[in-house]
Formats: C-alpha cells, structure tokens, sequence
C-alpha cells in the first residue's frame, strides 16, 4: 500500500511540475533573418536579446535569467544577462542606469514606451560584468564603460494580459554604442536587440 | 445463336451502354501547415557556440499536416465504345481538420491595442469542411472483351466548391469563449472556396458489365490552381492519393455488343 502511495505521490508531483512549465517564462530564439545567429527583433515577450560586440556574440540563453530590472533612489538599472561567444564560458551582464520618474511596480514600466536614452550623457551609466572560468578559476571583471556614442531605444513598452489577466510587461527595443575601455581601447556594441518579459520574478523595486 | 465454325464456337455478348454509378472514396496529402502570425512561438534552439547552425530550428509545430478528406457521390456511367466510356456525376467530401498545440496549449494573440496586448490560452481548433464537385472522367479499357476483371486507366477534371465550413475554437478558460470567440474565428484564415484538379487513374473492374459490378481504383488528383487552402490550417499540396470504389448498375436497353469464339 505505502509503495502505491509513492508512486502516486512521485507521478502527482512530475505532473503537477510539468503543469507549472510557463511558455512565457522560456527564452525563445527567433533567428534574425539576415543575420542568423542574432534573435530577430520581436515584441513578444521572448526573453531573448543579442548584441555583436565587435565581431563576437552576446546572447541570452536559457539557463540564465536573461533580464532584471532594478529601480532604486531614481535609477532605473537595466540589466541583460547572457553568454558572451569569444570564449565559451564567459558570462557577462550589460547594465543599462538611467534616471526615471518614480514607479513601484513592473505594470509602470510601459512608461517607457518609445523613449530613447542617449548613452553619452553624464547621468547614464552602461556597467559591462564578465565572469569567466578557466580551469575550474574564476574571474570576474566589471568595468563602467566610458561611452563615445550611442543610444539605447524602448521601440515598445506593452502591458500583456493573459485570458483577461494582468500577465507581464514587455520591453522590445534596439541599443547600439561605441564605448572605450579602461585601457582607452575602443570597441563597438552594434545590432542590439531585446524583448523581454518583466513581473514579479526580475523586477526589483526599494 | 451460337455458330460452329471448325472446331470453335461463335458467340455474341451484349451489355447495356448506360449504368447508374456510386462511389466512395478517400483522398490524403502530406500539406504543409498554414503559418499563423498570431501564434505565440514556443520552442527553439537557441544560439550555442559549441553547436552548429543546424540548431536553429523554431516553430510551433512539426511544418506538416496530413489532411484526408472522404467523399462519397453519384456517377452514371455511359459507353461510348468498348474501349472507351464516360462519366460524369456530383460527389460530397467532407474533412475533420484538427490543429492542436505541440504543448498545452497556443497562447494567441487576439488583441493589440496601444500599450496593452492581449493572448488567450487555446488548446486546439476544430474544423469541418463540407464540398460539393462535379467529376468529368474518360475511362480506357485496354481490352475489347467484358472479363470478368478487367484492367482500366482514367483520366478528368474534377471541380470542387465549399458549401460548408464550421469551425470550433477550444478555450483552456471557457470564459473566454464569449468573449474572443467570434473574434477568433475571423483572425483565421478561410478555406479555399473553389478548386479545381485533374485525375490520372488505374483500376480493376470487378464483374461483368451484363450484372451489377463495381470497381477499385487508385487516383493520382492534381491540383490546378496554386496557393488553395484545404482548410483553415493546410495549404492544398500539387499532389495527392486518393483511393476509389464504384458500384455500378446497368439500366436502359441501348447495348453495346461483340462476337468471340470459344473452343468446342
């Protein structure tokens, strides 16, 4: 008797696991049509974003969570999360800081909607983390890019609502900017794209 | 009146040049599925260094369908000689075309309005199609003599219109149905309301054409015209199989006749 308990109680629990898999929560890949290796650009909540950096990769994937947002003392800070290709295990996090005016929750984000940020300005700050492993050592590196030019564009700012209920915002947008490192050697983030979901589980508010 | 001639008998056999005709039948394609902007995606392989190009599969669903329709219809049948005769009726098809989610469900985008964007959670459609055709068919015995089986080729035209079409939207939350139902229905793509194909054919006439008989045969259709929808979710393939039964009853008392010789 115990042990048809156990099984039961196992299946119960692999269906009811399966069952809690959200469609809206999985990275997507939509390859860009001219480029490939690229999401194409979307406005459905894919949580996929790319960016070449020079000639490499910055992608999403989906064993990291590709995006938080964090609003703090007037400073929203718009992180994407994701692998970067010139080496494999190199994960790297751009971060967006921009001043904006009060919000609380992640439905006051379509604030953004169609609203550019020239990267340049004094009061933005773009933050590029790396953490890379190499024979089981790690290294980590955070810079604060020094920004020649370049603009970070929400195309669109989307409240979704599933069967009549409030679901998630949608950020879609483009970011494209020259930056020089401390080094002072220059580098080019070009064919920024992003569309992402954001609730509850990566928006951050204090 | 047989007559002896040498060792052999002369004999004349006559059967009726007109019979009444019913078939019954099926017609399959491996379509493609209609790409449905609305749907949401969600599946994909996403970019991988350690992977090659191959991966960037996407989609919600496998890009094929297979779409059957069966059919069933009147077809009198009139011989113009021994070799050829032909045939002309009205045949009603019908096809049940499901298209259900890889996952649980589709979500679907039914609204977009301004800064809001609305899906609905869809486990599948259903769809019914109702057709009426005309068939046009030449058939060609390749022998003179009514056998008892007996080898044939066919070729036609075959004209189809859509006299019905109801389809049904299955909602994850029945509430919804009120709501986006109609709504739903007119996002979706309309089946194909007129089509036309040509048929090449071969069968087996079973029976002798004096009795009722029937045949069995198989069908090459051709679609005649391009970008046709079978349905809601199909596009029509240039190419399909069909499978056909007819049962024929001989009727009037205008005959076709021939004399052949048996052995004494």
């Amino acid at each position: 008797m115990k042990k048809y308990f156990l099984i039961i109680t196992i299946a119960a629990l692999f269906f009811s696991c399966s069952k809690s898999e959200s469609q809206m929560d999985k990275t997507i890949f939509i390859p860009d049509e001219i480029d490939p290796k690229l999401p194409a650009y979307t406005e459905w909540g894919y949580n996929a974003f790319g960016a070449k950096l020079d000639r490499q990769y910055f992608l999403s994937t989906n064993d990291l969570l590709p995006c938080k947002v964090l609003y703090k003392e007037g400073l929203l800070r718009f992180s994407l999360i994701g692998r970067y290709t010139s080496t494999e295990n190199t994960r790297m996090t751009l971060t967006f800081c921009f001043p904006l005016e009060h919000i609380s929750q992640f439905s006051d984000l379509v604030i953004l909607n169609d609203k550019n940020y020239e990267l340049s300005l004094s009061n933005i700050i773009v933050i590029v983390n790396k953490i890379g492993y190499t024979s089981q050592t790690q290294h980590e590196t955070t810079d604060t890019l020094n920004i020649v030019e370049g603009i970070l564009h929400f195309r669109r700012a989307q409240m979704l609502n599933i069967d009549d209920e409030q679901n998630r915002a949608i950020l879609s947008g483009t970011f494209d900017f020259k930056y020089l490192d401390n080094n002072d050697f220059p580098a080019h983030f070009s064919d920024g794209r992003f569309d992402m979901g954001i609730n509850n589980d990566n928006f951050y508010a204090y | 009146m047989p007559l002896v001639l040498m060792s052999q008998v002369e004999h004349t056999y006559e059967y009726p040049r007109f019979r009444w005709g019913a078939e019954f039948g099926f017609e399959t394609t491996a379509g493609k599925a209609v790409d449905m902007p609305q749907i949401r995606q969600n599946k994909s392989a996403y970019y991988n260094p350690a992977y090659n190009d191959d991966l960037y599969y996407c989609g919600y669903m496998f890009n094929r369908y297979d779409y059957t329709r069966v059919f069933a219809g009147f077809k009198p049948e009139y011989s113009l000689n021994h070799y050829f005769s032909v045939a002309a009726g009205l045949r009603f098809m019908y096809n049940n075309s499901v298209f259900n989610s890889d996952r649980q469900y589709f979500l679907w985008k039914v609204a977009e309005v301004s800064q809001t964007t609305d899906y609905v959670r869809i486990n599948n459609f259903e769809q019914n199609n109702f057709y009426l055709g005309i068939p046009l068919e030449l058939k060609i015995f390749t022998s003179k003599r009514d056998l008892r089986v007996r080898h044939y080729f066919k070729t036609g035209l075959f004209f189809n219109a859509l006299v019905g079409s109801s389809t049904k939207v299955n909602f994850v939350n029945s509430e919804m149905e009120n709501k986006y139902d109609d709504k739903i229905k007119r996002q979706l793509q309309k089946p194909s309301g007129f089509s036309a194909q040509a048929i090449i054919a071969m069968g087996l006439k079973i029976g002798r054409m004096t009795n009722p008989f029937g045949d069995i045969e198989i069908q090459m259709p051709i679609n005649l015209m391009e970008n046709q929808l079978a349905s809601s979710f199909v596009h029509s393939t240039p190419l399909s199989f069909a499978m056909v039964a007819h049962i024929y009853l001989p009727a009037g008392k205008e005959k076709l006749s021939y004399n052949y010789r048996t052995k004494r």
